[in-house]
């Protein structure tokens, strides 16, 4: 049963077609890789299905038309973690994690302005303070970021940096998770912790796009990719039809090596680019 | 590792316990209602204090007596006609300059975006001497503050459209003092111009802002702009909480950022215009105030913007009541008052933060 349908999307910025009559569709509970070289569009399919950009085409979630959707409630089925990590004030991780919950939160003249204003106005006991409560907490722990919760934001590791972003999208309680390269600053360790969570998440029943640059992981954890390049998809499916070495030839223009690994009863396959085809060198 | 700061000396967490664990989670508008009525009782006892002094200095006990219309009819008169209107303007100069720069602030994402520096406030002055010394303020009473008000917004507005643009926070500022020195000119050149040339007391007058020798009448003329816009800034608090994030993370937890910017922008052109419109322009309170009190609500743009709305008006009060405290033979400007403990805090401010802002 598809969850998040794609149908002939086209976006054109500035005279310039970023995507071209792009179909898709996203199964739920599935963890969708989309990956392509820089400039591809993945950040633009990302952000035209978060709504961010003009676009041309339908963009459906349950058979419904986002936006058709009010902002509410698009903001409580879709979370978006965007590539920009910059925070402009070193708030707290706590507070960082529960602006999370801003599309659960009531309208200012109903008296959560002034409570957000400083007057206290949200009560403790009531239904929407204990969801609010309840999933930040659950946000913190399962990204490992509980003890970390009184520290500045800014005054984070990359590593924790990255779970404190990841949890604040995971307290939104969102249906659909669309993270734009989630893992592009981390270390290796950090890259498979962050890549197990949304694993993770796709087992507790959510669905999670990501971007990624590291074929290797997106084999390793994705049901299935979207493979872009200039704006036009490749090839899109299981992982093995995707990432075949004629596609990493023409897409990336990389001669691959593609082994596998036996791990338990799966075979995974790694794929390690190894020479690149410019013009005029040497590699064959 | 850094030390792990601990807030109000709870003890870590260790036992995964989940209700002990919730216990210790800091509510997240803890303090921050304590802190608004500190401020707000400060602000309170300033107001006697400042009921207080003047020519003919009066006990607490006198003021009192005059404000609620008991004791010698000149008390009640000092107190109700010369210094409450005083009292009430400081408040609302206070009030508009302290939330509109935290809110400004908060909108371009820059912590020297604040009325004075970004020109809107000369701006505004340069519209209210507009029409005072072209006679239209004599047509209609509401054409000065609603000059005021215009020259604002267009100030407020363009300041936007260059952040917009993705320019630096060091050329919104350079581009806020180029405003500013434009509007101060003007304003010199248009009461040099003036059918009836004013002396040169007039534009010092505009130029830094004093709140002296003002009537009730003045502050009913501005009462209800002022309110709105503060009340219009007030209200875009969880909308600028989330900006924290940036503007596409914003907009996908559903925030609707044309709104913000309408509400911030003309909530600064009505407060503040219509404040510079009976005081002149008043600088720095915007800049000041809204960086002092950060860490007190742990840097929190949304939380930020009531205890600097009161803390703006503490400011004011206080530099009101120094003021007249120094007893200069002649009465210094409150501007130069808010300039000179403002200028080299800007200067400090620019300093401590090149590296990583400008």
């Amino acid at each position: 049963m598809s969850l998040l349908k794609v149908e002939a999307l086209s976006v054109d910025i500035g005279g310039k077609r970023l995507l071209e009559n792009l179909d898709l569709e996203i199964m739920a509970g599935e963890l969708f890789g989309l990956i392509g070289p820089n400039g591809a569009g993945k950040s633009t399919l990302v952000k035209a299905i978060m709504q961010l950009l003009p676009y041309s085409g339908t963009v459906s979630l349950d058979g419904q038309p986002l936006a058709q959707l009010s902002a509410r409630a698009r903001a409580q089925r879709l979370a978006y973690l965007s590539q920009d990590d910059r925070l402009q004030w070193p708030i707290s991780v706590q507070n960082l994690v529960a602006l999370g919950r801003h599309p659960y939160r009531g309208s200012w003249w109903r008296g959560a302005g002034l409570g957000s204003a400083g007057l206290g106005g949200r009560k403790g006991g009531n239904a929407q303070a204990q969801a609010d409560e309840r999933a930040i907490e659950q946000a913190m722990q399962a990204t490992d970021i509980w003890s970390l919760r009184e520290r500045r934001a800014d005054e984070l590791s990359g590593g924790e940096r990255a779970r404190a972003r990841l949890a604040r999208v995971l307290a939104v309680e969102a249906d659909v998770l669309l993270a734009d390269e989630p893992v592009a600053a981390l270390d290796p360790m950090h890259q498979l912790r962050v890549m197990e969570l949304l694993r993770a998440r796709c087992q507790a029943g959510q669905t999670v796009v990501v971007v990624l640059h590291d074929l290797t992981l997106a084999s390793r954890f994705c049901d299935r990719l979207l493979l872009l390049d200039q704006g036009v998809a490749v090839a899109s499916g299981p992982v093995e039809t995707v990432l075949s070495p004629s596609h990493l030839a023409s897409v990336y223009s990389v001669q691959a090596i593609i082994g596998e690994h036996q791990d338990g009863d799966q075979v995974h396959r790694y794929i390690v680019p190894w020479t690149c085809d410019r013009p005029g060198g040497t590699s064959t | 590792m850094r030390l792990h700061l601990r807030w109000r000396g709870e003890q870590e967490n260790t036992t995964g316990d989940q209700v002990s664990a919730r216990r210790q989670t800091t509510p997240l508008s803890a303090g921050t209602a304590a802190l608004n009525l500190g401020l707000l009782l400060l602000l309170l006892g300033l107001s006697l204090m400042s009921l207080r002094f003047g020519a003919a200095p009066l006990s607490l006990s006198e003021v009192v007596a005059g404000l609620f219309g008991n004791g010698p009819d000149t008390h009640q008169l000092i107190v109700q006609q010369i210094r409450l209107p005083r009292v009430l303007l400081a408040w609302l100069v206070g009030l508009a300059l302290g939330v509109s720069g935290a809110a400004l602030q908060g909108l371009l994402r820059n912590p020297l975006a604040e009325p004075g520096l970004l020109g809107i406030s000369s701006s505004a002055g340069l519209g209210a001497v507009l029409t005072l010394y072209f006679g239209l303020s004599a047509l209609n009473a509401w054409a000065l503050p609603a000059a005021a008000m215009l020259f604002a917004l267009i100030a407020t507005l363009f300041l936007y459209a260059l952040a917009r643009a993705g320019s630096s926070n060091l050329t919104l500022i350079l581009a806020g003092v180029a405003v500013s020195a434009l509007a101060s000119a003007l304003t010199s050149l248009a009461l040099n111009l003036a059918p009836n040339p004013y002396d040169v007391q007039d534009i010092v007058l505009w130029l830094l802002g004093s709140i002296s020798d003002r009537s009730f009448a003045d502050v009913q003329l501005i009462l209800p702009f002022v309110l709105i816009g503060v009340l219009l800034l007030l209200a875009s608090a969880p909308a600028l909480e989330v900006l924290a994030l940036g503007e596409a993370e914003a907009t996908s937890l559903g925030v609707n950022l044309p709104r913000l910017r309408v509400l911030i922008i003309l909530g600064t052109a009505l407060s503040v215009g219509a404040c510079v419109a009976v005081t002149g322009a008043i600088g720095f309170v915007g800049l000041v105030v809204p960086h002092m009190l950060r860490r007190f609500v742990r840097y929190r743009p949304g939380q930020l913007l009531l205890p600097s709305a009161l803390g703006g008006a503490i400011l004011v009060l206080v530099a009101d009541i120094a003021l007249r405290l120094i007893g200069t033979p002649k009465e210094l400007q409150l501007g130069v008052v808010t300039a000179l403990v403002g200028a080299p805090f800007f200067l400090a401010l620019v300093l401590r933060s090149r590296r990583d802002m400008l």
